[in-house]
């Protein structure tokens, strides 16, 4: 029961980051109909951004984790205006060519930054562990998992209720009729592109406060996070959410019940499954995607 | 016009070449860089025949060259002979991709190439997991070199015919098939499925074929590889031997028979003799990636035919006066 | 009027997630006729088409096809068994020539309407012949080795009819084929229509220009919301209160 409990806990820690991540490319994929395949990069580059800023600079954690998250979304105003704007409107190989040539660069560059060896962030809270019951729980994952939600909550409120996150929905469904209104599609993608990158980032980031992380960790994530995008159904956000947060539970359970080699594969297989028998989502996709789909 | 007399020419000068290679090429080095090009000439073939034709972006290939490697060698261990451990290999190969592309053709689009990548990744971690059948993490040493007939091929210089002469054969399939209607078709396809769907063209079919051959392809380069280096490694199914075949096939060209073969040659020679560790290759891949896409999307081949005259148009199989090779540019794949 | 119809659409009825696109539509289309479809943007027209060629599943109705049951079979064996179609947007291959795009339409053509889908007793010949022969009947004969997407509009949309054309129609269905057309084009357009009359294609035709709807149809339907508002002859629908109330009143005749 101990065990199981514990095993709850570090899957709800990293199915927050998988959240995060996935967010930022449902939108993405959904919204601008980029198959981000960098996706997973921009996330490694968060935990690496932090761990730059607390660890090699020194910076206190309330400074660093919000500069991570600005740099993140420059880098991708940056990338957006340089390489995916250029290619708008030529179809979806030439967007999922270029940004798999971008998690090249990306990630062997951080290689040669950072170097292969697996990376911390220091907890940025006391590190004596709060029990309950019989459960440990360090406060470092309560503090990422607290976070995790709260960027999630605040992302979907931006896209519910402001003008800008009204005005993403709406070009997302009509781009045509949007450019109509007034609304700047080029300018839409743009925030949409840095704000997706964002959220890989804060993944990223919260990522390396619990566990390790490495300039290659992004190769598998991104895998992870098309799951975890397919699974909540295509553009639907509290849909990425959520099965970003069962993924991470069935990964936990698989590394501890099933076996560590495997348990990337299982969800892969879980990917493949839901691509075959049921490619809208347990969780049903976005209404305008569903329109759009004919 | 020019045809019957170039025809000689391209016959001729090729097999002359490929004849003189090893007396030419003493140092034993660069005949091997020439054997693993090679090698790779037949892998890429096979994914030209998928990307460039028939405009299915399969990010999955590096595993059937990796299922035809590890095919190969455990049918060779089971006590096969060699000639038939590497059609095991390629036929092993086929069948999983007939298997994967019956469940993974029903994707549109963008869900095939990530549900592809994630099929590879489950072969990796089977490959790296199964240890009782493939030795793990360490690989399969003792794989038997390359032989035909009882003639020992294990030196460079001479798998360097055997390589030739399946790339050979290989090329002449891809050549023929798009002579045949079904070239057509892969075009039409590659073009626009739903224009081809209105026209009666079976386009399942069609790419459920046209993956199985590729595939197949990339059985029989892995099924040679592992028994040329007499070494089965789990780091043919890592995605950096995907992307070095993506690159090879951009960059010589897609959809053009002869530029990924100069791919092969140029991306498995230039970092080897760049002396390039694999951090910088791959970032050069990167950037070669991103700056074809954007500004030559036909590839160096691609863009010579052009420059020929002879490129201009696209591939019209079917037209007696159209060329073998044509330019084409990025497919678009329609959802 | 008499005998079988070639094409019977039948209380097909349409819908996308509970919203009803075509409801219960009828339509019949015998031997040399030129039927029009007609109906404000989101009438169901273009959903009507994809449901009759197999692209879009219906909810319920039925379509028969020279005497078969049709409903729901794969778009790929209806394009087979001569009903075809054309596209709103792109209806040919961008990338290839003019004379590309009729060889592989006329190779189809030949396979499935000549040689009974036996590939191997295809001649390349007569491949060449039927590419010929439809290259002139939509005029694109000095267009030959150009590229389909550097054509002008008018061209590009007769390309597209004569890759549908290529397969040997018994039906052909032209979905909105004036759309960004000027005048002189719709003009070479009527004439290309009554030139496949005259070689027995029967056609159903979606669009919104009037004077090209009035210029080539026999009869004239008129969708509205998913449902048949009126059917009758060009001029009888014209002067029909109800139509002119829902369509013609407010779009002034067309674009």
């Amino acid at each position: 029961m101990n065990e199981i409990l514990q095993v709850v806990a570090n899957g709800l820690v990293i199915g927050g980051t998988y959240a995060l991540m996935a967010v930022g490319l449902t939108v993405i994929f959904g919204y601008i109909n980029l198959v981000n395949m960098a996706h997973g990069e921009l996330y490694m580059l968060g935990g690496f951004f932090l761990y730059t800023t607390m660890v090699l600079i020194g910076l206190p954690f309330v400074v660093a984790f919000p500069a991570t998250l600005a740099v993140a979304a420059l880098l991708g105003l940056g990338l957006d205006h340089a390489l995916i704007r250029p290619l708008r409107g030529n179809g979806e190989m030439v967007g999922i060519l270029t940004t798999i040539g971008l998690s090249m660069i990306l990630q062997n560059v951080a290689l040669l930054v950072w170097d292969p060896v697996p990376k911390r962030v220091p907890p940025p809270i006391a590190a004596t562990n709060w029990s309950i019951g019989s459960v440990e729980l360090a406060p470092v994952q309560v503090l990422v998992a607290l976070l995790a939600v709260g960027i999630i909550a605040i992302s979907g409120w931006f896209m519910q209720s402001t003008r800008t996150g009204r005005a993403v929905r709406a070009t997302f469904q009509d781009p045509d009729t949007a450019a109509l209104m007034g609304i700047s599609v080029n300018r839409v993608y743009s925030v949409t592109f840095a704000g997706g990158t964002a959220l890989a980032a804060a993944g990223g980031a919260l990522l390396g406060m619990v566990f390790l992380i490495t300039p290659t960790m992004g190769k598998v994530a991104v895998l992870k996070a098309f799951t975890v995008v397919i699974l909540g159904g295509l553009g639907n956000f509290w849909g990425a959410a959520i099965a970003g947060i069962l993924v991470g539970l069935v990964e936990s359970f698989a590394a501890t019940y099933v076996s560590a080699g495997y348990k990337d594969a299982i969800a892969f297989m879980i990917l493949l499954a839901v691509l075959v028998f049921k490619p809208q989502g347990i969780l049903g996709r976005a209404p305008a995607v569903e329109q759009a789909g004919h | 016009m020019g045809r019957p007399l170039r025809t000689p020419v391209m016959v001729v000068a090729p097999l002359a070449i490929v004849v003189a290679a090893p007396f030419v090429v003493t140092d034993n080095f660069y005949m091997h860089l020439l054997v693993i090009s090679g090698i790779f000439a037949i892998a890429v073939t096979g994914l030209n025949l998928v990307m460039g034709y028939s405009g299915l972006l399969s990010l999955g290939h590096h595993a059937f060259f990796g299922i035809g490697a590890y095919g190969s060698a455990l049918a060779q261990e089971a006590g096969l002979p060699l000639l038939l451990a590497v059609l095991v290999g390629t036929v092993v190969a086929g069948a999983a991709s007939l298997v994967t592309a019956l469940i993974l053709l029903r994707l549109r689009a963008a869900f095939f190439v990530i549900a592809t990548i994630a099929f590879s990744e489950i072969v990796r971690a089977i490959a790296l997991n199964w240890v009782s059948l493939t030795n793990g993490p360490m690989g399969m040493t003792g794989v038997a070199p390359l032989s035909l007939f009882g003639i020992d091929l294990s030196e460079a210089r001479m798998a360097w015919y055997l390589v030739v002469a399946a790339l050979a054969a290989v090329v002449a399939i891809v050549r023929w098939l798009l002579h045949s209607p079904m070239g057509t078709e892969m075009v039409a396809m590659r073009e626009s499925e739903n224009v081809a769907r209105s026209l009666g063209i079976d386009t399942g079919q069609l790419a459920l074929r046209s993956v199985v051959i590729g595939s197949a392809m990339a059985g029989l380069a892995g099924a040679l590889y592992v028994h040329y280096l007499q070494f089965a490694s789990p780091d043919v199914f890592s995605f950096s031997v995907m992307i070095t075949m993506v690159v090879m096939v951009l960059g010589g060209g897609m959809g053009t028979l002869l530029g990924p073969l100069l791919g092969a040659v140029v991306f498995t020679g230039g970092p080897e003799l760049l002396r390039a560790g694999d951090d910088y290759r791959l970032i050069i891949y990167g950037v070669i990636i991103v700056l074809l896409v954007r500004f030559m999307p036909e590839g160096v081949w691609g863009r010579v035919l052009r420059r020929l005259g002879r490129g201009d148009r696209p591939v019209e199989p079917m037209d007696p006066g159209a060329d073998d090779e044509g330019r084409v540019g990025l497919p678009e794949m329609s959802s | 009027m008499t005998g079988q119809p070639l094409l019977e659409v039948d209380g097909l009825t349409i819908e996308y997630g509970g919203l009803r696109a075509v409801d219960r539509a009828s339509l019949r289309l015998h031997a040399d006729q030129v039927v029009s479809l007609i109906g404000p943007n989101g009438a169901g027209k273009t959903s009507l088409f994809n449901s009759i060629t197999g692209y879009v599943q219906p909810a319920a109705g039925r379509v028969t096809f020279l005497g078969d049951d049709i409903t729901g079979r794969d778009p790929v064996r209806i394009a087979r068994s001569g009903l075809n179609r054309t596209f709103q947007k792109t209806s040919f291959f961008p990338d290839l020539t003019v004379w590309g795009n009729l060889q592989t339409a006329a190779l189809e053509g030949e396979i499935h309407r000549g040689s009974g889908g036996r590939v191997r007793s295809v001649h390349e010949d007569r491949v060449q012949a039927r590419a010929a022969r439809v290259m002139d009947l939509v005029d694109l004969g000095t267009r030959r080795d150009d590229q389909a997407a550097v054509l002008p509009y008018g061209a590009q949309r007769r390309l597209g009819i004569g890759l549908a054309v290529a397969m040997a129609p018994a039906v052909l269905l032209l979905d909105e084929p004036c759309a960004g057309m000027n005048a002189s084009e719709i003009q070479e357009l009527i004439l290309l229509i009554a030139r496949l009359r005259e070689t027995g294609i029967a056609m159903v035709v979606v669009e919104h220009q009037m004077r090209f709807v009035m210029g080539i149809s026999d009869r004239v339907m008129v969708l509205h919301h998913g449902q048949m508002l009126a059917e009758g002859s060009p001029a009888e629908v014209t002067s029909n209160p109800a139509v002119i109330e829902a369509y013609l009143g407010r779009q002034g005749g067309g674009q």
